[in-house]
């Protein structure tokens, strides 16, 4: 869990310097403890609920991994939507979908 | 015996004999004109070519089923009148060999002929309306790696220490065989998450099925994927040029990644270009990576699917990879998705190599090359020495060629690795090959070494795989930055080594078939015997058979162990009969034949007599003599057509001399 929060702020740490201003949208993988039905509306409203954020289903990496689009509000960091993910019942992780480049 | 040897081989002396001489007195054996042999491609011609027996008959689909369907097939034969087509004297005895399909078959002659022989036949077939068409069933050679015309010059990072330090060591690897299989990777399937692939004629044959993986990005465009959609079957790479550097991204042409590393592992040994470390192997191209790279999400779905894991929304991958090759890298943490992608990928079965990453840093390697679980890769140069960009780290488990410059400079430490590539600088042009170096080209050397150990052990694990690897990889040598340094893994990847370890440990682990007793056999003399031979293999091996001590004029087909012998000579033999399933032979077993009695006195195939023999000599020479067309011996038949010459008079000759089961 950790790693992953140092991996959001790594990766907004530009950003945070302007909170004032709606940080762009992110990629967020959230591992969950079980499968569930991780793109019904329900589910996306209670992400929302959870972290005030716009919220889109992006993909599936497995059965229990899916990728979702957070639209932070204005004021909140990547951090902080990322700790807000963690708190929720039933997701065993959260991290940022880091870009993977050539070597 | 004796006299019935020297019978037989007098008889095959004059039946040559007089049939080159019907021959020339037909002009059957006239002079065809000689003409230039085509082999098709991978048809390799030897230097001294073996007579041809084998033709390949199509016939047409509108053909009656009772030239084309009647079976057996060898009613085909009788529909072409083959016999006697060939250019031989007293025709060719032709026989059904098997069935290609319903409308092709095989024949074989009984005898031997030449290619301008054989082809002049093949035409000849191909004229009859009913033949779709007639060919050489050609005897296909395999190809050296020096057929490849860029393997002499370019493809250091193939050859032996002897002649590349740091090479691979693969052509030896490639003399191996396994299950009588050509080492080759043939029926592994290597995954490449990269850029896509581009049809390259190098590399396409052995490109199967694939997946684009890269998906939306997060401000709802295309950027990354800059094919204009999502995940689709279309793996395809459309270039992953970037015209705008940014601080995340440089602007760079396409790089045709994916398609670089497909020629390293798999490119076909052919009469073109380069070839690759696992040349018979399939390639999986799973699209992971775009413009700026690819998201760690795509790539660890990627994984997954490859490995035969099921991904949402994603078809069922037909083709599961044992190998999955990544050559890519960031400089950041293992991120849990890769690593539980990783470890569920291993629990599948699959063996992940990853490249270190080109950072230069030395005690960091790059993710996901740091994950647990995966081979990780870092590259050398020709000579031997660390490449100057390489990564590498404690994490490192071994190295391969890489190419370009090495941390000691050694002098004169330039060359690149040459695989496929394309033209375009953006959007993808043409083929071609292109030369290059970097961690992402080492990468795929272990990959295709891995292949070959799956085609040797299918079910071979991954941490087996990386055993043999390191422990076969050869050490640094001295003078170079990693001779004698702990954290560039076990030395530099050795094929022959790593293959050569697993087929000895086969060997020896292998359980030898075990023949069932065959009871001593016993036939009146002149009769027909017939027993097979059979065994069981612990590893559902394929048995075959060998034997030694076989009767003169009896047969043995060591695939199927049946021993034949049409007409059984008197006295008591005994032949050895071993089994062998690949690897191992079996406890050889003794089998006593009795043969009993004497042959009959006017039997076929029994002792001939001296005077026989004479006599056949005499007849002949006055066959001979007979046979000049001189008209007074000739005279004119009753009904008034010419006689052929020496006919009746032959015949009138074998009433009188030749025994009377020759008739």
């Amino acid at each position: 869990m950790a790693s992953a929060l140092i991996l959001a702020c790594s990766l907004c740490a530009c950003a945070q310097t302007t909170a004032e201003k709606p940080l762009p949208p992110i990629r967020v993988i959230l591992h969950f403890k079980e499968t569930l039905a991780f793109n019904n509306a329900a589910f996306l409203q209670a992400l929302h609920d959870q972290t005030q954020a716009q919220v889109q289903y992006v993909t599936a990496v497995s059965k229990d991994t899916h990728v979702y689009r957070f639209q932070p509000p204005t004021g909140l960091s990547y951090t902080q939507l990322i700790q807000r993910l963690s708190n929720m019942p039933g997701i065993a992780h959260v991290e940022a979908d880091q870009k993977i480049l050539l070597p | 015996m004796f006299a019935a040897n020297i019978s037989k081989r007098v008889t095959f002396v004059l039946l040559v004999i007089a049939a080159l001489h019907a021959a020339l007195a037909h002009g059957a054996l006239r002079t065809v004109p000689p003409e230039r042999h085509h082999w098709p491609i991978g048809v390799k011609p030897p230097k001294n070519e073996e007579p041809l027996r084998r033709l390949i008959v199509k016939f047409k689909d509108d053909v009656e089923p009772s030239v084309a369907h009647q079976y057996p097939p060898s009613g085909h034969v009788r529909a072409l009148s083959l016999n006697g087509r060939a250019n031989k004297p007293q025709g060719v005895k032709w026989s059904h060999l098997k069935s290609i399909s319903a409308q092709s078959h095989v024949l074989v002659s009984d005898v031997p002929m030449s290619r301008v022989e054989m082809a002049a036949l093949a035409r000849n077939i191909a004229q009859d309306p009913r033949v779709a068409y007639a060919e050489i069933d050609e005897r296909v050679y395999p190809l050296s790696a020096s057929d490849n015309p860029l393997y002499d010059p370019k493809q250091w990072n193939m050859k032996a220490p002897a002649d590349a330090v740091g090479g691979a060591n693969l052509t030896d690897a490639w003399n191996q065989s396994t299950q009588g299989q050509t080492l080759n990777g043939a029926g592994v399937t290597v995954a490449i998450l990269d850029t896509g692939y581009r049809p390259h004629v190098d590399v396409l044959a052995n490109t199967v099925g694939g997946y684009d993986f890269v998906s939306i990005d997060s401000d709802g465009s295309f950027t990354t994927a800059n094919d204009g959609n999502g995940r689709d079957a279309d793996a395809l790479d459309p270039g992953d040029w970037n015209p705008i550097s940014s601080p995340a991204c440089d602007g760079e042409d396409s790089t045709w990644h994916g398609t670089r590393v497909a020629g390293i592992i798999g490119a076909i040994s052919n009469t073109q270009g380069v070839i690759g470390v696992a040349y018979g192997a399939r390639l999986l191209p799973v699209r992971v990576l775009g413009r700026c790279g690819g998201y760690t999400s795509d790539i660890a779905a990627g994984i997954q699917w490859a490995a035969g894991l099921s991904v949402p929304g994603v078809p069922t991958n037909p083709y599961v990879a044992k190998v999955i090759n990544l050559s890519i890298g960031s400089s950041q943490a293992c991120a849990a998705t890769f690593q539980n992608a990783i470890n569920a990928a291993r629990s599948a079965g699959s063996v992940i190599v990853v490249a270190t990453g080109n950072d230069s840093p030395v005690g960091t390697i790059s993710s996901p090359a740091n994950c647990s679980g995966v081979i990780a890769v870092t590259a050398h140069t020709r000579l031997g020495d660390s490449a100057s960009y390489a990564n590498i780290g404690t994490r490192t488990d071994l190295s391969a060629p890489g190419g370009g410059d090495g941390r000691n400079h050694i002098s004169g430490d330039i060359d690149y690795i040459y695989s496929t590539s394309n033209t375009g600088t953006t959007v993808p042009l043409n083929d071609t090959y292109a030369g290059g170096s970097g961690t992402s080209f080492a990468a795929p050397h272990v990959s295709g070494v891995a292949a070959l150990l799956f085609q040797i052990r299918p079910t071979i694990s991954p941490d087996a795989v990386l055993h043999y690897l390191t422990s076969a990889a050869r050490a640094f040598p001295a003078g170079s930055y990693c001779a004698g340094r702990n954290d560039c893994g076990a030395g530099m990847l050795d094929a022959t080594a790593a293959v050569q370890a697993l087929i000895n440990a086969q060997i020896a682990a292998n359980s030898a078939p075990v023949m069932a007793t065959i009871a001593p056999q016993t036939v009146a003399a002149g009769g027909s015997l017939q027993f097979p031979a059979t065994a069981t293999d612990a590893d559902g091996d394929r048995v075959s058979f060998t034997l030694s001590g076989l009767p003169s004029g009896a047969n043995f087909d060591g695939n199927s162990g049946v021993f034949q012998w049409a007409y059984a000579l008197p006295g008591t033999y005994s032949v050895t009969l071993t089994p062998y399933d690949g690897l191992t032979s079996g406890a050889p077993q003794v089998v006593r034949i009795t043969v009993t009695g004497s042959l009959p006195p006017s039997g076929g195939g029994g002792a001939v007599t001296w005077g026989e023999l004479l006599a056949t000599v005499l007849l002949f020479m006055a066959c001979s003599m007979l046979r000049r067309p001189v008209a007074t011996k000739n005279p004119p038949q009753r009904n008034g057509q010419q006689a052929t010459p020496g006919t009746r008079t032959m015949r009138r000759v074998i009433h009188r001399n030749w025994p009377h089961r020759h008739r």
